[in-house]
């Protein structure tokens, strides 16, 4: 649970975008883990039986809610705990950062989860599309359709939100 | 290749997800397009800028691990009870009650048997007994002729012979 707990939370929290929600994802995944635990294939990979587990999750948690997960991230969202050797020490390099995370993460939100979940598998987590279709249990067509169409909605989305976000800024 | 055919494949070349032969295409024809060039450094600019979006990894939080162990924990004690619950299902009881009744029925049978033959035993054991402190004297030895010819004569009896 050590070893995989980290990046399962992070996947967690980049699929809910908040806190909350993604600690009560990853306590939910491992609870199935626990639960399932008999039902593992040895040789196949752990790392991704517990992120289907997770995409599974939040896909029921999203049905249950009726689409909606999230609507704002609170105000604890930005990376607090910079490592050493980041912009941390830089405040411009750390309002830049924290500008490309936050129009990111709104980009991400306007992506269905399915979206979501491809984009943060491949983009992030190098998943291959094989991986991402055991992962979210679909073919890999499946797959590289919807990282295509994610993409194409990212490369509109996040020009516009920085666009949005700069006026928002100039007008303080 | 044509461009057409070129950006379409743009994504999953960046994903390194294209076969030998189109990715050897693309990238010959990536060096002779500027248009696709271009559309090649948009797709490798939005998978940096996702990268360094997300660059920070949180911590593990340790209330998840107390959560788990406090479910788990909780799901085992109930686990006994669904196991005693599991063995008094009437598919379990109806067998099991069967054979003790079987058993039963076999242990009945042989004290019933036993029962009846010991009169027979005690008999044989009685006239032994009265030879061994008879010492072998002639009374004792028409005692036992006429044991064994009692039971000589129950036998041919029994066995419906003439």
């Amino acid at each position: 649970m050590a070893t995989y707990g980290k990046q399962t939370y992070n996947y967690a929290y980049r699929l809910t975008g908040n806190e909350a929600d993604a600690r009560d994802l990853t306590q939910e995944a491992f609870i199935r883990v626990f639960r399932a635990w008999r039902s593992f294939q040895p040789g196949t990979s752990f790392l991704s039986w517990i992120y289907r587990i997770v995409t599974n999750l939040h896909r029921d948690e999203l049905r249950r809610r009726k689409g909606v997960f999230l609507q704002e991230l609170p105000e604890d969202n930005q990376p607090q705990d910079l490592p050493a050797d980041s912009s941390a020490h830089d405040p411009i390099a750390a309002i830049h950062d924290r500008q490309l995370s936050s129009t990111m993460e709104g980009a991400l939100r306007q992506l269905t989860a399915d979206q979501r979940a491809v984009v943060l598998l491949a983009d992030l987590e190098d998943h291959s599309y094989q991986e991402i279709a055991a992962i979210m249990a679909c073919s890999i067509g499946t797959v590289r359709s919807r990282l295509h169409r994610a993409r194409m909605q990212l490369r509109k989305l996040v020009p516009r939100l920085r666009e949005q976000e700069r006026r928002q800024g100039s007008s303080l | 290749m044509n461009c057409e055919n070129c950006q379409a494949l743009l994504t999953d070349y960046v994903h390194g997800e294209v076969d030998a032969a189109s990715d050897a295409a693309v990238f010959q024809h990536l060096h002779g397009c500027a248009t696709c060039e271009s559309a090649w450094q948009a797709e490798l600019a939005l998978t940096e800028s996702l990268r360094s979006a997300f660059a920070v990894e949180r911590d593990f939080p340790t209330s998840i691990l107390a959560g788990v162990r406090q479910a788990v924990r909780a799901e085992k004690a109930p686990g006994a009870m669904a196991a005693l619950r599991a063995l008094l299902r009437p598919a379990v009881l109806a067998p099991a009650a069967a054979l003790i009744i079987a058993g039963a029925g076999i242990v009945h049978y042989n004290q019933a048997h036993i029962t009846a033959t010991s009169p027979q035993l005690s008999a044989e054991y009685l006239v032994r007994q009265h030879i061994v402190q008879t010492g072998g004297t002639q009374a004792s030895e028409r005692a036992w002729n006429g044991y064994m010819l009692t039971t000589a004569n129950a036998n041919d009896t029994n066995l419906g012979s003439p």
